[in-house]
């Protein structure tokens, strides 16, 4: 078996890796002893600070340093990772590699005493750091009374390399960074508070993508590049026995890929004579927004409860676009220089208006109303000029203006009403109405003809929904049964693949016989049906119909402090049969069917259990099997099926050994098998995306503040 | 269409003849948010108690120890020190009542208890704090409410549940234990995120787990990120982001818009049309594992609407060139240049 890395066998990278990581270990270790020895005071909890230290602390005492009482846990340590099969699809899908880790950890610090203090509270847990496609460090901070700080910052490693999207050529390995910050003033003030936030989010690496050119598909090389920075500010006020909320904000965001091509690319179409010897193409978008957001909220204590929302934004965009291209027709003539260019600008003015109103009719009886206006408007336009030299022919160019235009209105209605039977059944009623109309409109103008020409489509989509639900306790607490349903008819769907004349409902159970046993059992189904008449044939009706179930069982059982076992089943049944226009070779456009089967088996069971005081075992095993029956297409009846045959499957065990107090020494292993049973045809070829995983690790975890 | 402008005209105009009547009613009233079990307020007159009743949280810890040592570290115990909550604020009596009586006769019948009351009935003892704030201003309309979810299903007003410290999964975080805090510890959550929400949303753990999927088990997001469990005017709990804008585009930011060209099931249905939010065995989470079946069930040549053109007889679907439509049709989320999208 053959070690890997990320990019290939065991290298210096991970050899370096396990040095950095060892020397942060060390480097950490110091750090918590200095924490360790730093000046403890022992505390009985719930009073003030007093009296010294002492060796043999109680359950009821905690450590003070600095008058906060610190809980900690940090654990670091190096990962190994053994892998065969497709390590495209295996880091597409987790891209754990080899090297050192900050696993997890926690610091958590509360006063005793608030007086004096800068903080009352300080929460730190973060996951990942260190080389893992995934990490996150979350940051919370408060002074009660006067601050209250939210922090949390992110970092996904995206890697997508699939064979079976399109055709294996749309990669990505980009690092995307995003960060939140939200500050709150004064947040346990009755009367006044005031919020500040900032996030960014940043998304860059190489890509690939495709480009269809002169009848041929040409790979291209993309620098990946986006930004966006958020800043808010809002003020909560209550006064008179209204709350109200006021909240402005901005986001800029920017998009600037740089697509290119590194050499002469011949096409991936044998039959044409097109290639490119030079692509270069730059499409920057620079784009703001403004935000406003009201909302207001009274409460009639037993009488009604009325809240409302109104929110308007503004979305501006301004776009350049460049493209030069030299190379070979599909014809075979030499392409001098084809350049493009063009410079345009969209807005998206953007309200919503929403008022919720509730009557409380006497201690049992609800009827509330919820009614919302959404409405937005997109225009956008460009004028796009095209100058193209095809061998010694004199330039030929173009120069259009378009103009796109989108107006999108949402009418919602609400009304429902719920009566509490008993404390043991209540049950609600309501119906929703919806009223949706979206207008398209275009103009595409030949500025050299000059000519032009426009169109216009509308379309309107009313759909009524009748919603029933209750929840019942035949047994008080220990036995909890809720259930839901929403049936709606609609008409003129907007896309097939929308809500249209759906049922759906929902059955959930929870049982706890006992303190230490709980059982959960659920199931939901949905169906929705799409007819449309079609173009060509206005006799023909074409049906969209989707029919899911899904069916669940949980279990969790804690016999005593030693032992925990939770196991759990889902079962997803999912059919898509859609009636539709498939062109093929010999035959044309002519109606054939889209089927996708889902077949969905996820199982997850997991024991942790402690043998001896100082020893404990954790172990988990989770699969999920679809067992459909591949992809197929049957020219004779121009079916597509498309279905998966999967399992992925990933056991795990670990053992925990305590040390000493505050240290425990860990060694785990996870496995992690994908198996599509099935190869990806792709350029005439098939391949593979099949991977088995093994990624054994050792660690340590030290604690601050942990019992006894 | 002259029904439907005249249910339209009906809806707006009965909301301002509604909106009218709660600003001038708001305006002359004079109520204001009031604690559950303040001295004169409904449910203290419910056991017959006036301001001398009040004994303080310190007598309550001689019997209920346990739930004093956890209450004495949350916020709720230390209000009582901020100058705005000083009358309001009573430590354990805020929400159970006045302890007088129930200490002097040991009755159990003499303070309010919440072991009886329906989980609505206790979420009202909650919003009397906690509505208002804009998170929690839609909660009596929320799909929690309405289905007898409360307050006290998910958070523990005791302070955080100390649950024994056990190892888990290396990927997936551990809950908030004594020895391990985390953000349920200081959101006072019973478990935490994403644990609390899947013990009922037993579905969203095996979506999660399918090979593509937004890592909410491995802790980089919460459910909390997309969702608002206290409800919001959005179905499904949807949270926005940007002003109105769809939660997805706070990080898929190049997904924004708006473009010349719009791919219109994103712009009036949303991502949710193609993509399951959740976790897909298909790659880019979506809802067929063959893109072309997700574009032709639309591109169909549907008459009513004529909003989805069909496609040429060129996209052969029995070649492999034309198998893959995003090969050409690379920004199929929308583009400033093309209206195909191919660029």
């Amino acid at each position: 078996m053959e070690m890997h890395t990320g990019d290939g066998t065991m290298n210096g990278y991970f050899r370096t890796s396990a040095i950095t990581g060892l020397v942060s270990a060390v480097g950490l270790m110091l750090i918590l002893c200095t924490g360790l020895s730093a000046q403890e005071v022992t505390s009985t909890s719930g009073s003030s600070g007093s009296g010294g230290s002492s060796p043999a602390k109680t359950q009821d005492e905690v450590n003070l340093t600095g008058g906060y009482e610190i809980k900690s846990s940090i654990e670091f340590g190096v990962r190994f990772r053994s892998l065969d099969g497709n390590e495209d699809k295996y880091r597409s899908d987790l891209n754990y590699k080899a090297g050192a880790r900050l696993f997890n950890s926690s610091f958590f610090a509360r006063a005793e005493e608030s007086d004096g203090k800068p903080f009352d509270s300080i929460l730190v847990t973060s996951s990942g750091w260190g080389g893992d496609p995934n990490g996150y460090a979350r940051v919370n901070v408060e002074k009660l009374g006067w601050y209250k700080l939210d922090t949390m910052f992110r970092r996904f490693k995206y890697y997508n390399h699939l064979l079976n999207l399109a055709n294996g050529e749309h990669t990505q390995n980009t690092v995307h960074n995003m960060g939140d910050f939200d500050l709150t003033l004064l947040p346990q003030n009755r009367t006044v508070k005031f919020r500040a936030g900032f996030s960014y989010d940043d998304n860059e690496g190489p890509a690939h993508t495709t480009f269809d050119y002169q009848r041929d598909e040409f790979p291209i090389l993309v620098d990946w590049d986006t930004k966006a920075y958020d800043l808010r500010f809002g003020v909560d006020l209550s006064f008179g026995g209204f709350n109200f909320s006021v909240t402005e904000g901005f986001r800029d965001f920017k998009e600037d890929h740089r697509y290119f091509i590194s050499g002469f690319e011949p096409g991936e179409n044998p039959s044409p004579n097109s290639s490119l010897t030079s692509f270069e193409r730059r499409m920057p978008i620079d784009g703001r927004t403004w935000y406003h957001k009201f909302t207001g909220h009274k409460y009639w204590e037993g009488v009604a409860e009325v809240s409302g929302r109104f929110i308007y934004s503004d979305t501006k965009t301004d776009f350049t676009f460049s493209e030069m291209i030299t190379g070979t027709s599909s014809n075979g003539t030499p392409i001098v220089l084809d350049e493009y260019s063009a410079s345009g600008d969209s807005s998206r003015p953007h309200g919503n208006g929403d008022i919720g109103v509730t009557f409380f009719l006497g201690d049992k009886v609800e009827i509330s109303n919820t009614f919302g206006v959404t409405s937005y408007r997109i225009s956008g336009g460009h004028v796009f000029f095209n100058s193209i030299l095809l061998g010694m022919n004199p330039a030929s160019t173009s120069e259009d203006l378009i103009w796109r235009f989108t107006d999108y209105e949402r009418i919602m209605n609400t009304l429902e009403g719920s009566v509490d039977v008993n404390k043991f059944f209540n049950f609600y009623l309501g119906y929703r109405y919806t009223d949706r109309k979206v207008e398209l409109q275009g103009l595409d103008a030949d500025l050299q003809s000059p000519s032009s020409s426009a169109f216009f489509r509308e379309g309107e989509n009313t759909t009524n929904a009748f919603l029933a639900g209750f929840q019942a306790k035949p047994f008080g607490k220990k036995w909890r049964i809720n259930f839901d349903m929403e049936a709606g008819d609609g008409d003129n769907p907007f896309t097939r693949l929308a809500n249209n004349e759906y049922t759906q409902f929902r059955i959930k159970n929870h049982f706890a016989p006992t303190d230490e046993l709980s059982i959960s059992v659920s199931f939901e189904a949905k169906d929705n049906s799409n007819p449309g008449l079609s173009v060509s044939n206005p006799s023909d009706i074409l049906v969209a119909d989707v029919r899911s179930t899904s069916f669940g069982v949980a279990v969790s059982y804690m016999p005593n402090a030693n032992v925990t076992v939770n196991g759990g089943y889902n079962y997803t049944y999912l059919n898509a049969e859609t009636d539709i226009i498939i062109p093929t070779r010999n035959f044309g456009n002519g109606v054939g069917m889209s089927i996708y089967d889902l077949r969905n088996n996820y199982g997850y069971f997991d024991v942790w259990f402690r043998p001896h005081p100082k020893v404990s075992i954790f172990g988990a095993y989770r699969i999920s099997k679809d067992t459909g029956e591949g992809n197929d297409f049957i020219g004779a009846s121009r079916t597509i099926v498309g279905s998966y045959p999967l399992t992925f499957q990933s056991p795990e065990v670990r053992g925990t050994v305590k040390l000493f107090r505050n240290v425990d020494w860990n060694i785990g292993y996870q496995y992690y098998d994908y198996d599509e049973k099935f190869d990806v045809p792709l350029f005439g070829n098939f391949f593979s995306q099949d991977y088995r995983a093994h990624l054994p690790y050792t660690s340590v975890t030290i604690y601050l503040g942990r019992r006894d | 269409m002259i029904t439907r402008k005249l249910v339209k005209a009906t809806l707006l105009g009965l909301w301002a003849v509604i909106l009218a009547i709660w600003l001038v009613y708001g305006i002359q009233s004079r109520a204001v948010g009031t604690l559950v079990a303040e001295p004169g307020s409904t449910q203290a007159a419910e056991i017959g108690a006036n301001q001398d009743d009040y004994v303080g949280s310190e007598s309550c810890k001689a019997c209920h120890e346990d739930q004093f040592k956890g209450f004495s570290k949350t916020k709720h115990s230390q209000l009582a020190q901020l100058e705005d909550w000083k009358d309001k604020a009573t430590g354990c009596e805020s929400c159970h009542g006045p302890g007088r009586l129930h200490i002097e006769e040991a009755d159990p019948t003499k303070i309010i208890s919440f072991k009886d009351k329906s989980p609505k009935q206790i979420s009202e003892n909650c919003l009397s704090c906690h509505s208002g704030k804009e998170d929690h201003n839609q909660f009596r309309r929320s799909e929690h409410y309405r289905n007898n979810i409360g307050c006290t299903d998910c958070h523990s007003a005791h302070g955080p549940t100390d649950h024994p410290t056990q190892v888990g999964s290396i990927t997936y975080p551990a809950i908030n234990s004594e020895d391990n805090p985390g953000r349920g510890t200081v959101k006072m959550l019973k478990v935490s995120e994403p644990q609390l929400c899947i013990s009922c949303h037993q579905q969203a753990r095996a979506q999660f787990s399918q090979p593509f999927h937004h890592k909410v088990l491995e802790g980089q997001m919460n459910c909390s990120d997309c969702h608002n469990a206290h409800g919001g005017f959005e179905l499904k709990n949807a949270r926005l982001a940007v002003g109105a804008d769809a939660v997805c585009v706070k990080c898929h930011t190049d997904k924004q818009g708006p473009f010349v060209y719009e791919h219109l099931p994103i712009t009036v249905e949303g991502c949710a049309t193609c993509h399951n939010t959740h976790g897909s065995t298909n790659p880019k989470m979506l809802k067929r594992n063959q893109v072309r079946q997700l574009c032709l069930e639309c591109h169909t040549e549907i008459l009513q609407p004529d909003l989805a053109p069909g496609v040429p007889s060129f996209h052969r679907q029995d070649e492999a060139r034309t198998q893959n439509c995003t090969v050409c049709h690379v920004r199929i989320h929308g583009s400033n240049t093309h209206p195909a999208f191919f660029r």
